[in-house]
């Protein structure tokens, strides 16, 4: 299919409009029966032309022919209108008109019935019409239809015709459109333009047995109440063919609960379709569904396979399931030797008595071998741990120790008085640079002993306010030389929460320097302090100067910073550090990159 | 005057050898010993102003050494180590070590605090703790409320009278927390509203005028989101 047919006829707008379409054709439909139903046409005026060919001719001719036996034997007295007969038997003859005699039928051109071996049979035809009466006591019988009467039959016939082909030729065409649509919405529910999966809607989620149940219902109501609208309003029209204003009522009424009920199950419907389409319809049903996963379920826990990773607990598990069975078996024996052969019954308690010996012998064994497992796994993660705090502590000796020297030669070579300007110069690099990885050095370990939990934390009640309010005093030196305005936005009362204020302290500090290093010339960086949902949750955004093409794991990781920056000063770390520190000061951190927006964000329990 | 006698304790040598040169062109006559017992037997025969302690050291480490120093005198020690953790600290200082620098340290600021507590024990020498002290005392901070004057190591330092009021609050009550609100109160004795600005600020301006690094100061302390206080020091 073409990209732009499909995004015409996945789009919703086409969906709801074709959707609507269908529920008005059938409620259109409806409405063209129940007009139908209330003009009490025959139906039958749609399959023949002709009044003499049709099904109703032959039901009025039996009836005709039926009541003519009944005044012929004297049990009925009111003639049918529009037509003419004639019987005779041996003591007398009746006639009507009273004039007519045999021979007016058997004379005249026109077709008549007469009676034979007690059947009246078609003059022309030779056809049985109505298997009455064989004991009849009619020698002879005829009677045929007027002319007239038959004239103004067929002009009836004709018109009801003419009203009904066109209300025919609407529900056809109807239908067919309906269909159509129909089958269009089926292709289409579910598929999006562009995405060929089949996207479930929020009805997709109710079990199958409640849709289907709710298709009932819907039945049930449009059964019943199309019944009763159809059945309480009189058939036919008055005099001049228009309906009542009762069946106009009624009318409405149907179309609008059938449109109602359609809307209903065309939801249904669609989602089942849908249902079929992603091949979910048994995930979808209760049932179904239950009972699958319910057998899931029951097999893992019989065959122990949810214990997979964990090859002991298997085996104790099997163990146990072989203890249950082999107990009761045990059991059942003991009830059968009961009947059978009484003094063997102390023998299967016997058994037991080995089977709980043998379950409670090797658990001991499966459970202090659990138990050795989890004390080694104990000693050696706290062993690895105790080693990364004295790697720690060892490395960070042994680099400061030479760093000293660096520094201090340095400190000393710059004192030295007779230098090249060449000489002094590399001096001059070489101290700032000492004093960078000075810097790096003393980040890092930082860094190090909060992560690896080997930090000492101080802490006390304090407000998070006043903390940021001190921050950025005593940072005002470096926000002034930076040219950036610090937007703040902060609370009246105070902020109080339990927490390490020298690290927070360093958490903010680290923050607002990256935001004063990185951020985009003429922009503002915002400080935003607030109450959330009983936490205390602080906000730091900047721009950023440059296109942050990293992610936020990215910048986290240690030593990451994006490429354009890592010319500057710092050690790269102040990022992680921040993070570090605040989550040993009790608080969670994250961040966002939004654009060019960078947002740190640090939420912090409110203490008393 | 007689130069100053300042022992040196480092088993690395270079760095022993370092300080030396910095502190002999500041004009010490220095001493080097490599180890902690080597240092004791130099006291016992040389008369020292002021020590130079690194921590970790064979034999004798420099924490023991200090104590054991600390029994008979009252020499200024300086600790120099590469434990920068605040307990490190503390535990420096409370076995009788009048400062702690870190290493790597800026030499600047070492020479800098040798000055200052050489400067204080010259000045009050043995007989400084018995001397009649009339003002207030924290470490080698000195104030001297008939004259409302700060002396910091014995020299005269500048402050404004808001400066010199909150100096005055936090060293009567030195270890005491107060926070911006009732520093202003006391100070300003007006009605404290957001006030936090205005006291951080003072803060700072003192803290740079006694502060030999106002980065890493040893008396004036903010308390991250509490206030402020002047560090309660042991008195020699």
């Amino acid at each position: 299919m073409d990209t732009r047919l499909k995004s015409f006829s996945r789009s919703n707008w086409t969906k709801l409009a074709s959707f609507l379409l269908i529920v008005a054709m059938v409620a259109g439909m409806s409405g063209i029966f129940i007009y139908w139903h209330f003009s009490g046409i025959n139906p039958e005026v749609l399959l023949t032309e002709d009044y003499k060919e049709s099904e109703a001719y032959g039901s009025d001719l039996r009836t005709v022919a039926y009541e003519v036996a009944k005044i012929l034997e004297g049990d009925q007295e009111t003639i049918p209108g529009g037509i003419r007969f004639y019987g005779k038997n041996q003591e007398s003859s009746m006639s009507w008109p009273s004039h007519l005699t045999a021979k007016h039928f058997i004379e005249g051109d026109g077709e008549y019935f007469y009676l034979e071996e007690g059947r009246f049979k078609n003059s022309q035809t030779g056809e049985t019409i109505f298997p009455y009466g064989s004991e009849a006591s009619y020698e002879q019988a005829y009677f045929a239809f007027d002319d007239g009467y038959m004239q103004l039959k067929q002009r009836e016939w004709t018109a009801d015709r003419d009203v009904l082909i066109p209300l025919a030729a609407w529900i056809g065409a109807l239908f067919l459109g309906t269909v159509v649509l129909l089958a269009y919405q089926f292709i289409v529910t579910g598929k999006k333009a562009g995405d060929e999966e089949v996207n479930p809607a929020t009805v997709d989620r109710v079990y199958l047995e409640i849709l289907l149940v709710g298709l009932m219902l819907l039945g049930l109501l449009w059964f019943s109440g199309i019944s009763s609208l159809l059945y309480s309003g009189d058939i036919g029209f008055n005099g001049n063919g228009a309906m009542s204003s009762r069946q106009t009522a009624n009318l409405y009424m149907a179309v609008g609960l059938t449109a109602l009920v359609t809307t209903g199950v065309g939801v249904i419907l669609l989602s089942v379709a849908r249902r079929i389409k992603g091949k979910k319809m048994i995930e979808s049903s209760f049932v179904f569904g239950g009972l699958r996963r319910g057998l899931q379920k029951g097999r893992s826990f019989m065959d122990g396979s949810r214990f997979d990773k964990s090859s002991l607990t298997r085996v104790l598990h099997q163990r146990q399931i072989y203890f249950v069975a082999g107990s009761l078996l045990l059991v059942l024996m003991t009830f059968l030797m009961l009947i059978v052969a009484t003094p063997l019954a102390i023998i299967p308690p016997i058994m037991e008595g080995f089977l709980i010996y043998w379950y409670f012998k090797y658990n001991k064994e499966t459970f202090d071998e659990i138990e050795k497992g989890f004390d080694e796994s104990l000693e050696e993660q706290m062993k690895s741990e105790r080693m990364k705090i004295n790697l720690v502590t060892n490395v960070s000796h042994d680099l400061k120790t030479p760093l000293t020297s660096i520094i201090s030669y340095v400190d000393l070579l710059s004192r030295e008085e007779e230098m090249s300007p060449v000489a002094r110069d590399y001096v001059r690099i070489l101290s700032e640079k000492s004093e960078r990885l000075k810097n790096i050095v003393s980040d890092l370990f930082d860094l190090a002993r909060s992560t690896s939990g080997d930090i000492e934390t101080d802490f006390e009640d304090l407000d998070l306010k006043k903390l940021v309010e001190q921050t950025m005093v005593d940072m005002e030196d470096s926000i002034e030389a930076s040219g950036f305005k610090i937007r703040t936005d902060l609370p009246e009362e105070p902020v109080n929460i339990y927490s390490d204020g020298k690290k927070l302290y360093r958490v903010i500090q680290n923050l607002l320097d990256n935001a004063l290093k990185y951020s985009l010339e003429g922009t503002r960086i915002y400080v935003e302090l607030m109450r959330e949902h009983g936490r205390a949750s602080l906000r730091i955004t900047n721009t950023a100067g440059y296109e942050m093409n990293f992610s936020k794991d990215e910048i986290l990781q240690r030593f990451f910073r994006g490429d354009q920056a890592r010319s500057g000063e710092g050690s790269g770390l102040g990022l992680s550090i921040a993070e570090s520190f605040t989550r040993v000061s009790g608080g969670e951190f994250d961040l966002q990159i939004d654009g060019d927006q960078f947002n740190v964000f640090m939420k912090f329990p409110i203490g008393i | 005057m007689e130069k100053p006698r300042i022992l040196v304790v480092d088993d690395d040598r270079e760095i022993a050898a370092a300080i030396e040169k910095l502190l002999v062109l500041e004009d010490f006559f220095v001493v080097k010993a490599y180890d902690g017992m080597e240092a004791m037997d130099i006291l016992i025969g040389e008369d020292v102003h002021l020590i130079i302690m690194d921590v970790m050291m064979p034999r004798l480490d420099g924490l023991s050494a200090t104590m054991k120093i600390r029994e008979e005198r009252n020499i200024p020690i300086i600790i120099l180590s590469a434990k920068s953790q605040d307990s490190d600290k503390i535990l420096g200082l409370s076995m009788g070590a009048d400062d702690y620098v870190t290493k790597p340290f800026n030499p600047q600021e070492l020479v800098a605090r040798v000055r200052s507590q050489l400067r204080r024990y010259m000045d009050l020498g043995d007989v400084g703790s018995s001397r009649k002290e009339s003002g207030l005392r924290v470490g080698s901070l000195y104030l001297d409320e008939e004259s409302r004057e700060l002396l910091v190591d014995g020299e005269n330092v500048r402050l404004t009278p808001t400066e010199y009021g909150i100096t005055q609050l936090l060293m009567k009550n030195p270890g005491v927390v107060f926070s911006a609100e009732q520093i202003y109160e006391k100070v300003w004795k007006e009605e404290a509203y957001s006030v936090e600005n205005t006291v951080m600020v003072h803060i700072r301006r003192i803290r740079e005028k006694i502060e030999i690094n106002p980065k890493e100061p040893k008396y004036l302390k903010v308390v991250w989101g509490i206030g402020y206080k002047i560090e309660k020091l042991q008195q020699k």
